[in-house]
């Protein structure tokens, strides 16, 4: 592992995801390839195990983490979860650290031409069995983080999301180290999203690899990857990149930054029934799965955001992207995950809609 | 005579500024349970039950509170307000339900079956009448152990199933514009097996045995089942028959009338409401063969998946489809569990009481073994080593009365605080999202459409429409009357009434959602059944010609 705290995104590929994790490292690769990403920057594994190093906490988690695999295992997880939770939220970051950090947080407002530009927040596990997904939704992210104060906070909050009895709980089922590992973090600056959605270079249901499919939404991308709405649907043509389907759902429900956070809102009635892409965007977007494909070789499932503010094509943002298979590439626990968070998120509306 | 009184007696004051609104539990309480019943329910089945949803904390529900009143238990609920704690408890819940979404079969599928099959078989092989007194009731403890572990595993495996259904449905809703009375949603969870319906087969099995044997005559004539036995044991064919009646009683005889009582015997006590099952068997001559049926409902089945599947979302669709796998398992959950929870234990537990009930009797504490269902374990324990000192007939007597009262007033099935309506309730329940009782106990109530003049309105269980007679259920003593062709009419049915379903053409239920148990049968054997029509059984009379609107959710008199 190298010893860089924090790495700029055009510094980093594939090559670098032990260093920076999977979704620091799969960005890295989609500017190289020429997708249009949000600025952003990494900090590294390296990183965090300074950390623990300076902070002294690496011995005290250790020590923490003694006698857990006794009895009354929940009970025990939870106690030694809320130990390694008080020491992150009482520990403080180096000098070195700090200025590393905020440095690049410093260098992106530059680019951005903004101060205390707003960024999410996101983890990047490092993977001990090679495979990134195992990770996937392990750990916490947070959007719509501003200023240097919080992103140190968070930064630590990220790093901390190891030690959630969820998380131990998983590692220790699958006889991972409980000590957790390295971590990379993603810090992005945030697309204020007119529309968000996600597409796929081939269909993901029939497997046909002449279709480019797009599915999209008002506001962030969040209200269709929960389930929130029906999106909007475009199917393309693959090798024409002619629009050949168009569905325009009701889409009530849409995802907006809140003051801190993120929150759900009623999409105005007029734009309910109305088209969340242009067409000039969304064959942009279909351009873009297929360079995408192109690229990696293989069919991909992809997220976009558009920009509120930026004029089209600069609008058009790609965020995250992964290998799209038929029978789908979650792994169970992602969807699992996936499931348990729609099941509270219908308590709510059972409760909310009267 | 002292009223009976239980510390967990419903109490008005008290009990009302804890919640307005409180339930009759209608699929296990009417008619009103014995004493005894009622205190190991309201207190064991509480512990354990209460322990599951606990485990699972609900978002917006705490917990089902249990009071008793005059035989019948009232659940009351404890709706979360408080933000903070909404949002630990949701956290919370994900923990809960994370590994039987993840895996389903290898966190649950074997461990209900194995785990309690395991206790009754411990249980089963006490020797209740040659044991000493204190061992007796070392066996009752042990009985109710179990029972505290089986209400856990019950409640908890409803959860963990359920919810899955519940939220099938709502993605339903969301993107397919379908909930659980459409017939293409409820076309996607029908066409499972489930440990009631092996069950049944075996019966049905015996029917074709007795008529291959040529000893159905025999049968169909009989009042009851020493009857047929005396006759039985005359001939050879007759002999060999009853030998495969007892092997099967031995195994799966574990199961009484009632489905939550334990006054009544079981069927390896009285063999009567077994011969009753088998005559129905017989009584059909087209009789509907389940698993040809199921053939044609997994094709109807897939075809309904690619339909639904074809509105979700693409990124929603892996989720979907493994949601879709274990909500599937809804139905033979709602079916199976009842044999695996209910039946094993509640038979094994009246055993252990009638044991004590025989030697009381003997003692003239009581004037017959049945007594001691008057009775609670305190009273029991109280002259468990000199029943012979004290004279308990003159409570039982008081108490038979007393219930006899019970049965004949009825327990209401709302308790509402001044100033709370019975419209009120569904919303309650929708808020607390529990789907026991939103989708299996309860129900949605039904939307009348007055344009269709329906005399009564309900909420469809099974899709289709039917004619013929009315004939109104109280009890399972009535299923006796049920001919072929008939519209069965009940308050609800029991797992132990599904080879009714195999004469009737449709059913009319007062209560119930589309998991209850006539909507699940009912869907397997593809008669239409409408649900939640409230008052059906008062409204209908036994012989009243009627049409069963499935598809409309409607039901029409034909005659006066």
């Amino acid at each position: 592992m190298g010893t860089q705290l924090v790495l700029a995104l055009d510094q980093i590929g594939r090559e670098r995801s032990n260093l920076v994790g999977g979704k620091c490292a799969n960005l890295g690769e989609l500017l190289r390839i020429g997708a249009p990403i949000p600025e952003g920057f990494a900090i590294t594994g390296a990183a965090y195990e300074r950390f623990l190093e300076e902070s002294r906490i690496g011995d005290q988690i250790k020590e923490a983490l003694i006698g857990i695999e006794e009895a009354h295992e929940l009970d025990n997880l939870e106690r030694a979860s809320a130990v390694v939770h008080g020491l992150f939220s009482q520990a403080i970051l180096s000098e070195d650290l700090r200025n590393a950090i905020l440095g690049g947080y410093l260098a992106l407002g530059r680019k951005c031409g903004a101060e205390s530009v707003a960024v999410a927040v996101r983890s990047s596990g490092l993977a001990e069995d090679g495979n990134d997904s195992s990770f996937a939704g392990q750990f916490d992210s947070f959007l719509n983080v501003k200023g240097e104060q919080q992103l140190l906070e968070k930064t630590l909050q990220c790093w901390a999301s190891q030690f959630t009895v969820r998380a131990m709980m998983y590692r220790k089922k699958r006889g991972l180290d409980l000590g957790g590992g390295p971590m990379g973090i993603a810090v992005i600056k945030m697309v204020e999203a007119r529309t968000a959605g996600v597409g796929f270079s081939a269909d993901p249901v029939t497997g046909d690899r002449s279709r480019i499919v797009l599915e999209g939404s008002w506001g962030l991308g969040e209200a269709i990857v929960q389930g929130l709405v029906s999106p909007d649907r475009y199917v393309f043509d693959k090798d024409r990149l002619v629009l050949i389907e168009k569905t325009v759902s009701d889409k009530d429900m849409m995802i907006c930054y809140a003051e801190q956070g993120i929150q759900q809102e009623p999409v105005p009635d007029a734009r309910r029934r109305i088209a969340c892409l242009t067409t000039a965007e969304a064959t942009r977007l279909a351009e873009l799965a297929r360079l995408i494909e192109d690229r990696y070789g293989r069919p991909q499932d992809f997220e976009w955001v558009i920009d509120s503010h930026l004029p089209f094509p600069e609008n058009v943002f790609v965020v995250q992207t992964r290998p799209v298979t038929v029978s789908g590439v979650r792994s169970e626990r992602e969807k699992a995950e996936y499931l348990a968070d729609l099941m509270i998120h219908m308590f709510r509306q059972y409760r909310g809609t009267r | 005579m002292k009223n009976l009184q239980f510390y967990i007696d419903f109490d008005p004051e008290l009990d009302f500024q804890a919640t307005p609104i409180w339930l009759l539990d209608i699929s296990h309480c009417v008619p009103p349970w014995t004493p005894l019943f009622a205190w190991y329910w309201g207190n064991l089945f509480a512990f354990g039950g209460g322990g599951a949803k606990a485990d699972a904390s609900l978002p917006f529900d705490r917990v089902t509170l249990m009071r008793l009143r005059n035989g019948g238990v009232y659940y009351g609920f404890s709706l979360v307000e408080d933000a903070a704690e909404i949002a630990k408890r949701e956290q919370g819940f994900k923990n809960f339900i994370l590994p039987y979404l993840e895996d389903y079969d290898a966190n649950w599928h074997g461990v209900l079956e194995t785990e309690l099959m395991g206790h009754y078989s411990r249980l089963k092989q006490f020797d209740v009448d040659t044991c000493s007194v204190t061992d007796l009731w070392e066996h009752v403890e042990d009985c109710f152990r179990v029972t505290r572990r089986m209400s856990y595993l019950h409640v908890l495996g409803m959860y963990i199933t359920w919810l899955p259904y519940m939220l099938l449905e709502y993605m339903c809703k969301q993107f397919a514009n379908i909930d659980d009375t459409h017939p293409t949603f409820l076309k996607l969870v029908t066409g499972f097996d489930n440990k009631i319906f092996q069950v049944d087969k075996k019966l049905l099995e015996l029917a074709k045995d007795a008529r291959a044997r040529g000893v159905d005559a025999c049968l169909m004539e009989c009042e009851s089942a020493p009857a047929a036995f005396a006759t039985l044991e005359q001939t050879d064919v007759g002999r060999q028959w009853l030998d495969s009646l007892w092997t099967f009683l031995r195994e799966d005889g574990w199961r009484m009338p009632r489905r939550a009582e334990f006054i009544e015997p079981t069927w390896i006590e009285d063999q009567t409401p077994a011969i009753e099952m088998i005559k129905m068997y017989l009584k059909q001559t087209d009789g509907c063969d389940l698993d040809a049926n199921r053939e044609r409902q997994r094709s109807e089945r897939e075809h309904a998946e690619r339909e639904v599947l074809a509105s979700i979302p693409a990124v929603q669709r892996d989720h979907f489809v493994k949601l879709l796998r274990i909500a599937q398992r809804a139905g033979s959950y709602a079916e199976g569990h009842s044999y695996y929870c209910e039946d094993y234990c509640f038979s094994l537990t009246r055993r252990a009481f009638m044991a004590i009930g025989r030697r009381y009797a003997a003692d003239h504490a009581i004037n017959e073994p049945s007594d001691i269902f008057f009775l609670l374990p305190e009273e029991i324990l109280k002259v468990l080593y000199a029943p012979q000192m004290y004279d308990l007939r003159p409570i039982v007597n008081g108490r038979r009365q007393e219930r006899q009262r019970w049965c004949e007033e009825g327990n209401p099935p709302f308790l509402l605080k001044e100033g709370t309506s019975q419209a009120d309730v569904g919303e309650h329940l929708r808020l607390l999202g529990d789907p026991i009782f939103y989708k299996a106990l309860m129900g949605s109530m039904p939307t009348p459409n007055p344009d269709l003049k329906a005399d009564l309105y309900g909420v469809i269980g099974s899709c289709g429409v039917a004619e013929g007679y009315a004939r109104v259920v109280h009890s399972e003593k009535d299923l006796r009357e049920v001919q072929p062709g008939d519209i069965l009419v009940a308050a609800n049915t029991a797992p132990s009434w599904t080879p009714v379903f195999h004469l009737i053409r449709g059913a009319i239920i007062d209560r119930g959602g589309s998991l209850a148990h006539a909507a699940v049968v009912g869907r397997e054997f593809g008669i239409p059944v409408v649900l939640n029509v409230l008052d059906g059984t008062r409204k209908i009379r036994s012989g009243q010609k009627v049409r069963v609107d499935a598809n409309l959710g409607a039901v029409f008199f034909l005659e006066e």
